[in-house]
């Protein structure tokens, strides 16, 4: 309801009241879903795919209030709600007793980190997404929707950069954090599986992409980055939560 | 009381006849030192611009009367301008001042100048005190004007060619202050465009021409830099926005001259504007680089009928704040009107009581203090009993508006009059204890 409202809003301000009424419904049912898994299991619930997805797009959507609290004037719920509520969805899909880390041989912490990255490389997408709907209006020179709504390029250029980079800083931490725990657990720092080596090609995609900034990429390949690289961080959640024993990092 | 606006402005009179009866400050000061040849005025509100003359007035003056009060103070003869004069009177006086406030009556649909003008004419005559009965309606409409301008978009996006230029660059640069802008051409749209850009801030602003004292001199004067035609390329390096604006009849920025002045900055974002008749920008240039936005001037001409069709849009919005603020201000006067009467009616009748008691205790003379009591209490609650659907009443016609008629016949079945708000009758000690 949320998305759709937020989305319908873009195009009709009378649409903003459902979509903060909808909006404000739908976080309080989430939340109070995680708080009270978190209080049967008496940790944060990230043990399972399912947990970790639904924990993840809490914390989009949190960080998206959050944003919008700082600057309401941007309509980042039309872009970011649908993708989502997509995330969600997908969710409902993923493996909900199989553990992402058997054994506790991942601190949670880790997972935690993993997730604010992910929030941050979504918020990243979403920007680009902005970047590129505002940037094709004013090539086709017909202005419309965007024109009038969207913040400048530059500006949605830069806070997609930045929270990539804040995401990657944040991957890194995660990654860092899951090998020194591994180290004193099982002395095993670099364990090359496969949802393993997902986690690492995210991380390189997203290094790549500060070199990239740094020697002067910007604007419309930048954006088309962003978006692609959050594809692969999607892949990376679906393919290994469905496919492989989780997409954890370093468990052993 | 009949509050009526009578005008002239750019839809009913010409240029000329504007230039004629328009009021200079001058001349709207003798006006409210002759106020008083309005007789019956309650208040008398001038506003007066280029595009406009109006006279508000409060009270039962005849239109006649202010057309020729007019036409005396600016010495021209009433059936001169007589042809162009409108007038309205009540609500449509009303609605009338909010559009105009709101900048819907305006020539530049929401332009904000004229919400300022109104103020400035209402400051005025409170100077010279002939605002009077017309206060509440300025002040509703000073509400009208700046809800109109902060809840919708009526005075949002350029509605002139310099200005969504600078919109324009402003989609793209969210920080103006931190480009670097290069206007090529002195003429009048250079000019205009350079001056709009100089004023909203751009970090440095080059102005080249092909005779170099002509950007100079505006350069001087702009306080920006300058250069002459062999710089372009130079400059196209570190420009974030290029304006052409010239007669030239060939190109100036071609696509060879300006790849190779951006070689290995194809991504940055650059604003090119072609403003001149034939192109001076070689439109293969849009092509050159995904950071690269070109307008011609029918590109800019589109935005800017978008803007309007935008406007428009948002006028709609403003209506309704006009619609509200007009129920709300009548319900405002008709307070205003039914307030005075009820105090009136109920001091008429409360003299009357006090009169007779104070009579029929002299006449009662051997009662007691407590006895006495009772009885001014008891003429007292028959009084509130008898007036209270009166009361509700007259409260309830504050409510709807439009009641004057109503009013006035109150007025004229007590018989009342200013002076019998005030009791005419000293209260006697007798009414010791409080209403109940």
């Amino acid at each position: 309801m949320a998305a759709v409202a937020f989305v319908a809003a873009l195009y009709n301000g009378r649409w903003k009241h459902w979509a903060f009424y909808s909006f404000v419904l739908g976080w309080v049912s989430q939340t109070i879903w995680l708080a009270r898994e978190a209080l049967v299991l008496n940790v944060w619930p990230t043990s399972t795919p399912y947990e970790w997805v639904a924990g993840f797009t809490w914390l989009a959507v949190t960080a998206f209030a959050a944003y919008q609290r700082v600057r309401p004037e941007w309509p980042l719920g039309g872009f970011l709600m649908p993708v989502a509520v997509v995330v969600w969805l997908g969710g409902q899909a993923l493996p909900r007793s199989r553990e992402l880390a058997p054994g506790g041989n991942v601190p949670a912490a880790s997972l935690e980190l993993l997730m604010l990255a992910c929030v941050a490389f979504l918020l990243a997408a979403v920007f680009s997404i902005m970047y590129s709907e505002k940037e094709r209006e004013l090539k086709r020179k017909r202005v419309r929707l965007f024109y009038y709504q969207l913040p400048p390029l530059d500006v949605m250029d830069v806070v997609s950069a930045r929270l990539a980079v804040a995401g990657l800083i944040l991957l890194t931490l995660a990654m860092g954090l899951a090998a020194w725990w591994g180290k004193m657990t099982s002395r095993q720092v670099w364990p090359w599986v496969v949802h393993d080596v997902g986690i690492d090609l995210v991380w390189a995609v997203y290094a790549v992409y500060g070199a990239l900034r740094i020697w002067g990429w910007q604007g419309h390949r930048a954006a088309v980055y962003t978006m692609t690289a959050f594809l692969l961080v999607l892949a990376n959640i679906f393919a290994m939560g469905l496919m492989i024993h989780g997409f954890s990092l370093y468990n052993g | 009381m009949q509050i009526q606006v009578v005008g002239i402005n750019h839809k009913t009179a010409s240029l000329k006849i504007r230039a004629r009866v328009g009021l200079t400050p001058d001349l709207i000061a003798q006006a409210y030192q002759r106020v008083e040849e309005l007789r019956d005025n309650q208040g008398v509100v001038i506003l007066s611009t280029c595009n406009r003359t109006e006279i508000y007035v409060a009270g039962s003056v005849p239109y006649a009367a202010i057309v020729q009060w007019w036409g005396n103070i600016v010495g021209v003869e009433r059936g001169e301008f007589s042809d162009a004069v409108f007038w309205y009177a009540d609500d449509r006086a009303f609605d009338h001042l909010f559009r105009v406030a709101a900048g819907l009556d305006s020539m530049v649909l929401g332009e904000t100048q004229i919400l300022g003008q109104v103020k400035a004419a209402y400051e005025v005559s409170q100077r010279y005190g002939t605002a009077r009965a017309l206060h509440r309606l300025f002040r509703s409409t000073l509400t009208v004007g700046k809800r109109a301008h902060a809840e919708t978009g009526i005075s949002q996006n350029a509605l002139s060619m310099g200005h969504a230029v600078v919109e324009l660059a402003r989609k793209v640069f969210g920080d103006l202050h931190r480009t670097r802008a290069v206007v090529i051409g002195s003429g009048e749209m250079g000019t205009l465009v350079a001056r709009h850009l100089m004023g909203s801030g751009v970090g440095n602003l080059t102005l080249v021409n092909r005779t170099v004292p002509k950007a100079q001199e505006l350069a001087e004067e702009l306080g920006s830099e300058y250069a002459g035609m062999e710089q372009v390329p130079q400059l196209m390096r570190t420009a974030d926005i290029v304006v052409t604006a010239t007669n030239a009849p060939e190109f100036l920025l071609t696509d060879q001259m300006v790849r190779t002045a951006i070689r290995g900055q194809s991504q940055r974002l650059r604003f090119l504007f072609d403003l001149s008749v034939p192109r001076n920008m070689d439109p293969a240039i849009a092509k050159l680089g995904s950071g690269m936005f070109l307008y011609d001037v029918d590109d800019v001409e589109a935005v800017v009928q978008a803007n309007l069709a935008h406007r428009q849009k948002e006028a709609g919005k403003v209506e309704k704040i006009i619609q509200e603020e007009i129920l709300a201000l009548k319900e405002e006067l008709a307070a205003s009107e039914v307030g005075p009467v009820i105090r009136q009616l109920r001091s008429k009748a409360d003299a009357i009581r006090v009169a007779e008691l104070e009579k029929a205790m002299n006449r009662l003379g051997n009662l007691s203090a407590t006895e006495k009591a009772v009885v001014a209490d008891t003429t007292r609650l028959i009084l509130n009993k008898f007036l209270n659907d009166a009361m509700v009443t007259m409260r309830s016609w504050a409510a709807e508006g439009d009641k004057q008629d109503q009013i006035d016949a109150v007025r004229e079945l007590f018989k009342l009059t200013e002076s019998t708000e005030a009791p005419a009758v000293k209260v006697p000690d007798i009414a010791l204890e409080p209403e109940r």
